[in-house]
Parts: C-alpha cells; sequence; structure tokens
C-alpha cells in the first residue's frame, strides 16, 4: 500500500468510529443542556445499557430473545433507569452549584462501576451478532462491515435526535428552556417533565452506543472508560451543540487513528494521550469549542 | 377574577419585599400597579406568576386566589396553564432562537396548529417591525424589538390574564403610545384582564380602570385610573422621594412644587 | 441546669484554635491516645491495624491539601492523584537513582511537584467550575502516560527499594516507628492546615469559593489566589506521596488511580468542604467503611473474595458520596457542629 492509500484508510476509518463517538457523545450534551449536569458518569450509562441490552440480546452460544423484542426491552429498560436517575438524585440538586452536582457525578460513577464489576464481572460478553460482520474491499482499502453498520445506525439516530430538537414541540421547548429556564416555565414548559425526558434521551443514546460499540469490541466494564473520549468529542464540538459533537467525534477518531499510526510506533499507545492532549489544546484556545454557543453580548 | 389577599412576601428567608399586598383584578380590567425601583412590583407579579418561588423567595403569608381558588402553592407552568401569563420585567427572550421560534414558544400549551398560524400573523400585525425579522435569532434584535416580541410573545396564548413589567421598558416614546395602544384593542377584543407594573405613570394610566400605588412593599394608595392621575402622591411615591422632597433634582423639585400646589 | 453561653470579646479570641484550658486538656488526652494506640494495637497482635493507620495518616495528609484547593478555594481537581504519584516518583528518582538523603529528596520533589502544580493550574485557572476538573484530569492521564514511557520512572515496573528515612540515626523501619513518624507530619500539617484557614490567605481562598466576581471587585487578584491554592494544596499531596512511596519503598502506577482523586474528593465532601476537621473525619470514615470490609471479607464468617470486597468498597464509597451530596451537603462537620452549638446553648439551644 502506497502512502496516499494508508492515509485514506486510516481516515476513512476514523469517519465510521468518529460517527459513533459523535453520537455518544450526545447524549452528554443532551444532560449537559438541560439539565446542567457535566455528567462523568455517562461512561458508566453507555456501559450499563451495553449490558443490559446484552442481557436480553443474549450472546452467540446463548442468543435469548429475538432482536426486535430484546431491543424494545431494553429500550424500556434504560428509559426507566435514565426517569430513576432524574427521580431519585438529579431532582434534588435543582438550585445546588453546579460543582456539587459534578461530584454527585462521581458518585453514580463508582456506584455503577462498582455494580457492573459484580454482577457482570471484568469479562468481555459478545453480543449475538446485530449486524453483518466481515470486510468490505475498496481498492486496496478495507473496512469492516459492522464499523460500516454502526457508523450508518449513529448517523440516522443522530439525524433523529437533531430533527426532534429543531423540528418537534417538544424540541423547541427543551431549547428554549436551555437558553432561558424562567421564560419557558412562565409559557407553560413543565421543568419537571423537560428533566425526566433529558435523562430518558441521555440513556437511550448512551444504550444505543453501548450497543454499537459492543457490536464492533463486545461489552466490558472498560466502556465506562468511554468517558474519557466522551469528554474530548464534547469539549472539541463545543459542549452544547448536537452538531459540534458529530465533528468532535470525527476529528478525534481521525486524530487517533493518524497518531496511532504515525507516532504510535516511536510513542506506544499516544493514541490514548492525544484525546487529553487535544482536550488542552481546545480549553486553552477556544474554551466554547469549535461550535458551542458563546452568550450573545448585549446591552 | 384574581385576587391577592394580604400577602407577604420574603426573599431567601430575609428580604421583606412585600408586606400586606392585596389587590384585586375584575375579569377584563386593567389595573397599573405603580412605584418606585425596589418597591414591589415585580415581586408582586412574581408571587401571582410562581415565579417568586423559584427565585428562592415565598409568601409567608397571605393567599392568592384565581376565581376563588388558591393558586399560590402552584409552579409557574401550572399558573400558565391556567390562562396566566407573567410577561417578565427586562426582554427575556430566548436569544439562541428566532424571532418565530420565540413567538411559537408563546403558543406552547396550545395545540390547534392553523389557530397558531393566525395568531402568529396576528402577532405581525399588531407588530410590523418583527415580521421582516422572523428568522432573526432574536438575540440580536434590538431592545426595543425584543421587548414587542416578549409582548406578542405572551398574546400568541390569547391569556385571561396578562401580567406586564415594564412593558414600555426601552421603547421609544412614540412606541410607548403604540403599546399601550395596542393593549387596549387586546384588552377590548378579547376580554383579558391585564395587570402593568410600570414606571410610566402617564401612559399605563391611560388605558388603566384601577391603580395602585406601592412604597416599599406595601400598598400606600389605590383609585380609580383618574382620581389617581391627578393624586400628587402617585409621583412622588413614583419618584421616590420622601415627603421633605430629600433627593430631589431641580427639575423635579420645581414640579413638586407646581404639584403641591394644585394639590392645596 | 447553668446554661453554657461564652461570649467572645475580640477577634483574636474567636479566631483561636483552642478557646479554653478544658480544650487544651481535651486535645492532649486524644493525642495521649494517639501515642498510645499502637501499643495497644500491637499487644494483640493485629498489626495489620497499624499499617491501617499509617495509610490513612497518609492520606489525611494528601486529602488536607486537596481541602485547600478544593474545599476551601472551590477548584475541583481530579488530579490529586497524580501529584502524590510525582510526589512518589520524585523520591524514588532522587534516592534510587541520584542517591540523594531521604529529607533533602522528599523536600525537592515536594516543591518541584508544587511548581508542575502551578503549570496545571495555568489553563485551569481561566475556566471555571468542572472545567478545572477537566484540565486535572487530563494532567492526571498524561502524567501517568509519560511515567509509563520512561526509563528513569521505570515503566510500568516502577521503582523498587526506596529507602526509608532516618531521624538523628534512627532509621523509621517497621510499622511502629513509622506511625510514630507520620503522627507527627500529620500533626504538623494539621496546624498549618488550620493556620492557613486564619489566615488572610485562607480568607482570600474561601472568598474566590464563594464567588468570583465579587472578591475581584474587592481587590483579591483572583487567578493569582487560585494558583496559590493549586500550588499549596499540590505541596500536601506530594509530601503525602513521598512519604507513602518510602513507606511501602515502591512506586508502581497502579498505587496511584483515578479513583482514588475520586476518593479524596468525595472523603472532602463527606467531612465538609473547607474544614481541616471535617477533612480528616471524611478520611477517617471512608478509610474505616473499606477496612470493615476488609476484615468481614477475611473472616471466616462471611468470607469474600478480594475482587468482591474490591467493588463492594466501590459501591458503598459511591452510595456515601451520593448520600452525603443530596442530603447532608455541608457534610459531617455540620451534624457535628449543630450539635456543639446546641450542647453550648443548653437550655436554650433550638
Ligand atoms: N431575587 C431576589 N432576592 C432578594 N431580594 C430581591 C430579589 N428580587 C427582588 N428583591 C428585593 O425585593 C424588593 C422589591 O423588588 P422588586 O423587584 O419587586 O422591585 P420593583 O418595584 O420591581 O423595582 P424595579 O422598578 O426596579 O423593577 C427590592 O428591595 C429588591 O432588592
Ligand atoms: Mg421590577
Amino acid at each position: 500500500m502506497d502512502a496516499a492509500t494508508i492515509l485514506l484508510q486510516l481516515v476513512l476509518s476514523g469517519i465510521l468510529v468518529g460517527g459513533v463517538y459523535g453520537l455518544i457523545g450526545m447524549g452528554f450534551v443532551v444532560t449537559y443542556r438541560s439539565a446542567n449536569v457535566f455528567n462523568l458518569a455517562y461512561g458508566q450509562f453507555v456501559m450499563f445499557g451495553a449490558f443490559i441490552a446484552w442481557s436480553f440480546i443474549g450472546s452467540p452460544q446463548e442468543p435469548r430473545l429475538p432482536l426486535p423484542i430484546a431491543l424494545f426491552l431494553t429500550l424500556i429498560a434504560v428509559i426507566l433507569f435514565g426517569l430513576a436517575v432524574e427521580y431519585l438524585l438529579f431532582r434534588r440538586m435543582i438550585g445546588r452549584p453546579m460543582h456539587a452536582t459534578f461530584i454527585l457525578t462521581l458518585g453514580i460513577m463508582a456506584l455503577l462501576h462498582g455494580a457492573a464489576m459484580l454482577i457482570w464481572g471484568p469479562g468481555v460478553h459478545v453480543l449475538v451478532e446485530t449486524v453483518p460482520r466481515g470486510a468490505i474491499h475498496l481498492g486496496s482499502i478495507v473496512l469492516s462491515q459492522e464499523y460500516v453498520w454502526s457508523f450508518f445506525l449513529a448517523v440516522i439516530i443522530a439525524l433523529a435526535l437533531a430533527l426532534m430538537f429543531q423540528r418537534t414541540r417538544l424540541g423547541l421547548a427543551m431549547r428554549a428552556a436551555y437558553d432561558n429556564q424562567v421564560a419557558a416555565r412562565c409559557l407553560g414548559v413543565s421543568a419537571r417533565m423537560n428533566a425526566q425526558i433529558t435523562w430518558a434521551i441521555a440513556a437511550v443514546i448512551a444504550t444505543l452506543g453501548g450497543i454499537l460499540m459492543g457490536t464492533v469490541h463486545g461489552i466490558s466494564t472498560t466502556l465506562g472508560e468511554l468517558v474519557m473520549i466522551v469528554l474530548a468529542v464534547v469539549l472539541i464540538g463545543g459542549l452544547d451543540s448536537l452538531i459540534g459533537c458529530v465533528l468532535g467525534g470525527l476529528i478525534l477518531a481521525i486524530g487517533m487513528n493518524l497518531s496511532s499510526y504515525y507516532l504510535g510506533p516511536h510513542l506506544p499507545g499516544v493514541e490514548g494521550i492525544f484525546s487529553m492532549a487535544l482536550i488542552l489544546i481546545v480549553l486553552l484556545v477556544r474554551p466554547s469549542g469549535l461550535m458551542g454557543t458563546r452568550p450573545i453580548e448585549r446591552v | 377574577m384574581l385576587e391577592l389577599k394580604n400577602i407577604k412576601a420574603v426573599y431567601n428567608d430575609i428580604v421583606l419585599a412585600l408586606d400586606d399586598v392585596s389587590l384585586t383584578l375584575e375579569q377584563g380590567s386593567v389595573v397599573v400597579l405603580l412605584g418606585s425601583n425596589g418597591s414591589g412590583k415585580s415581586t408582586t407579579l412574581k408571587s401571582i406568576s410562581g415565579v417568586l418561588r423559584i427565585e428562592d423567595g415565598e409568601l409567608t403569608e397571605g393567599i392568592v386566589e384565581l376565581d376563588s381558588h388558591r393558586i399560590d402553592r402552584l409552579n409557574p407552568e401550572q399558573i400558565a396553564s391556567l390562562g396566566i401569563r407573567h410577561v417578565l420585567q427586562g426582554r427575556s427572550i430566548f436569544p439562541q432562537l428566532t424571532t418565530e421560534e420565540n413567538l411559537l414558544m408563546g403558543a406552547y400549551l396550545r395545540r390547534d396548529r392553523p389557530g397558531t398560524r393566525k395568531d402568529l400573523e396576528q402577532v405581525y400585525e399588531h407588530f410590523p417591525k418583527l415580521a421582516p425579522l422572523h428568522d432573526r435569532k432574536s438575540g440580536y434584535l434590538s431592545g426595543g424589538e425584543q421587548q414587542m416580541l416578549v409582548i406578542g410573545r405572551a398574546l400568541m396564548s390569547h391569556p385571561k390574564i396578562m401580567l406586564l413589567d415594564e412593558p414600555s421598558l426601552g421603547l421609544a416614546p412614540n412606541l410607548i403610545g403604540d403599546l399601550f395602544s395596542i393593549l387596549k384593542q387586546i384588552k377590548d377584543a378579547e376580554k383579558t384582564s391585564l395587570l402593568i407594573a410600570e414606571q410610566n405613570a402617564a401612559a399605563a394610566l391611560a388605558i388603566a380602570d384601577y391603580g395602585y400605588v406601592l412604597q416599599s412593599g406595601r400598598i400606600v394608595a389605590s383609585g380609580k385610573a383618574e382620581s389617581l392621575e391627578s393624586y400628587a402622591k402617585v409621583k412622588r411615591a413614583y419618584l421616590g422621594l420622601d415627603k421633605n422632597g430629600a433627593f430631589l433634582s431641580r427639575h423635579d423639585f420645581r414640579q413638586k412644587i407646581t404639584d403641591d400646589d394644585t394639590e392645596a | 441546669m447553668r446554661a453554657r453561653g461564652r461570649r467572645k470579646t475580640s477577634y483574636a479570641a474567636d479566631i483561636a484554635v483552642i478557646h479554653s484550658g478544658r480544650q487544651w486538656l481535651t486535645l492532649a488526652v486524644f493525642i495521649g491516645l494517639l501515642v498510645v494506640l499502637p501499643l495497644v494495637l500491637n499487644a494483640t497482635h493485629n498489626l495489620n491495624w497499624v499499617t491501617f493507620l499509617n495509610f490513612t495518616l497518609i492520606i489525611i495528609i494528601a486529602v488536607l491539601g486537596l481541602n485547600v484547593t478544593t474545599g476551601m478555594t472551590g477548584q475541583v481537581s481530579l488530579g490529586h492523584s497524580a501529584f502524590i504519584m510525582l510526589g512518589g516518583y520524585g523520591l524514588a528518582m532522587l534516592t534510587l537513582k541520584a542517591d540523594w538523603p531521604f529529607w533533602a529528596a522528599l523536600a525537592v520533589s515536594t516543591l518541584v511537584t508544587g511548581l508542575i502544580a502551578l503549570i496545571v493550574a495555568i489553563p485551569a485557572i481561566r475556566l471555571k467550575g468542572f472545567y478545572v476538573a477537566v484540565v486535572t484530569l487530563a494532567f492526571f492521564y498524561i502524567a501517568q502516560y509519560v511515567i509509563r514511557n520512561l526509563d528513569i520512572t521505570g515503566g510500568t515496573f516502577g521503582l523498587i527499594g526506596i529507602p526509608s528515612p532516618s531521624i538523628a540515626g534512627m532509621s523509621i523501619k517497621g510499622d511502629v516507628r513509622w506511625y510514630y513518624l507520620l503522627l507527627a507530619l500529620t500533626i504538623l500539617c494539621v496546624l498549618v492546615s488550620v493556620n492557613i484557614t486564619r489566615s488572610r490567605l485562607g480568607r482570600s481562598f474561601l472568598a474566590v469559593r464563594d464567588n468570583d466576581v465579587a472578591t475581584a471587585a474587592l481587590g483579591v487578584n483572583v487567578p493569582l489566589t487560585k494558583l496559590r491554592a493549586f500550588f499549596v494544596g499540590s505541596l500536601f499531596a506530594a509530601l503525602a506521596g513521598g512519604l507513602w512511596a518510602s513507606y511501602v519503598s515502591v512506586v508502581r502506577l497502579d498505587q496511584f488511580t483515578i479513583w482514588d482523586s475520586i476518593w479524596y474528593l468525595g472523603m472532602i465532601v463527606i467531612g465538609g468542604a473547607g474544614s481541616t476537621a471535617g477533612a480528616i473525619m471524611g478520611v477517617i470514615f471512608l478509610r474505616l467503611i473499606s477496612q470493615i470490609l476488609h476484615v468481614i471479607g477475611t473472616s471466616d464468617l462471611i468470607p469474600l473474595s478480594s475482587t468482591v470486597t474490591i467493588y463492594s468498597t466501590q459501591i458503598i464509597y459511591g452510595l456515601v458520596i451520593i448520600l452525603f451530596i443530596t442530603l447532608k451537603p455541608m457534610g459531617m462537620i455540620s451534624i457535628w457542629q449543630k450539635f456543639k452549638i446546641n450542647y453550648k446553648r443548653w437550655p436554650f439551644g433550638v
């Protein structure tokens, strides 16, 4: 393979992974926007959602329920999970300083991680084949089918979400509440319902992301560590922007691919640190990220 | 009919903002609240709309009744669903949303699309300046345009009662007259009751039936609009002067002397 | 019954650490108890309890530092574990690779860590709230990466054979000797911490925590204050790291995890952010939980595998943090203070 093909290969596979990262990041953005929570436990949400799905879907050796039914039950279960998180925890934090909520998410992170370790153990659990596997050859470029599938699914889900926010009454209300909570409530937007929907959406996105990641890599408690990737994705994109999120996912994944290939031989494992470095650079140069809203200054 | 009975409002458990305030708003009438800065006008409106509680305040005494039902324990969103619209002080728009999206939010609690479209047209008719700006992010509108926007937004839901907090704030003098005549039109057409907190006493009293004057959280005068208009105390309370006329600027001082003369 | 009101007639009297003769007595008895504690525990051959005490003391020193950065100044740092790590590795490298004497190595590695913390703080101080947490989190991973990939730090194997200190010719070897050394140093650190709270510096920390903007308007240099908070906080951390490395005579990356950073934050929240006594209570509370689980797990009663113990501890830590932050945000210290006030005012208390 010549240098150009290698580059293309790296970029293409980066795009495929980046789409999934972008989707996962959206769940983080949603709670940040609508519930004002910087949820460091989000990686655990992804992991928990994936395990719940696995419990219903089963492994190739031991399939459990037919896929549609299993997915439906998973959906119900994680929506309930999201609602419970809101009802039991975050509802109590309204009006409290943001760093208190932040530390609360650290506690949740510990709780969920410990629980998952006890329930499912540290091993990798393989998911029933949800999408076709195998390699796709485009000239000399090789892409794996499950990546392509998860990329397209991620794009579809992300588009649906964006449409929801841009085109529906509910989405409009959620954007309005993010802009000006008091005014939105004076127009009849229920703060409580808003919060519930937000957490349910976050849990669902996290789970879908977890299933897609699990399809490719298998499911284990290390999925929780995705939160570091998510942080990089959302900070690059701008904490409150869904489009920025996709952009952040692409940039990060391509960057990780490139750094791993070109720098990896000299600096083993550099791609893991690449996201950290990127976070620092973004925060230094442009704290609101690429697409994040900066407050409109008017007198 | 909206009634406040002897309410006492306290912020952060210590700041007493309203003390023993009673007020009545008949269906289809216009009532103005006058008073200087910090006299408690906004707090009065907030205790009706429920915003008081989400700003860390509470009613420690007294009740608020809408058609003889207590509403002082409800959330702002519940009160909104009863047909009460609070237009908050100071252009409380959704800055990242477009003008039209802002207006559509006004119709959030309604579900009929054709009606919503019609009302949208009507708001643009009332405020023709907004029509060409419908696609603009509202954060970039001028202050006066934003003020029209929030009033238009409240109209979108055909409220039974509108609580307007300083609607004339930041409007050019010629627009203030227009605004109040629009409000009067709406009130006449839809039997909307208006409770208006205003610094601009003259303009508000012109369309009002009744008025109250607040000073340091207490009602110090009330009466029919016409009688209040000629009431020198209005100006005094509204300008924030004490009985001895301390803090008078020269111009206000002259004004006061003339007022006092007419009073005598 | 006599009412116990007590009036203070000067500011000095009000901020005094010790108010009365009786408090002196209580303190003396308390320290006396701490001094004889290992002898009692030794007598029952439960040596692992002294080890437990030693680690607790080391963590108290570290958490006192985080209490400055996060508790007093409100800069939520997830990098505390990294500062401890740097202190530990610094000491190990200076003693092993450069043959420095222990105390000089400890002093220098502590100072250098402080300087590194200043660099980390530069991006952090421009930003607010959780951004600071993200910067320090990123720093944690970068620091780990660097240490893993250098030769001088021993890579993934770490460094072993770190020497113990000696005082007046007596080498500090064995749990009990370490206990007395650590106890003395901890008391020293507690004194420093208490005096920070009472100083001008401490008041500027608290002012920054409570309100950036208003504080700036009062003429406090907010960025500089935040830098100082990071510097001072990391000094405690690095000191603790150096002692830890020497006490166990090895440093390895897996001694310093991101979970530890989280537990340290939890200890502060549980104790009561900003209060020295609170930080100490928080450390002891969480440490006791893990020790009790450990004892249960290794007992014949309910034998648990070590992984079960580890993850049960994690779950309980998480739950405790969640419960305190939702139900008792001011921490254990607030419970204690309420009790004390009611006691003092008796019978007029609320
Ligand atoms: N959120 C709050 N917290 C504490 N005190 C408040 C709060 N809002 C208002 N106050 C106090 O309550 C009193 C009444 O305020 P209010 O906003 O009702 O006055 P106002 O008559 O609307 O004044 P203005 O004409 O300036 O808008 C003032 O002393 C004010 O400082
Ligand atoms: Mg006002």
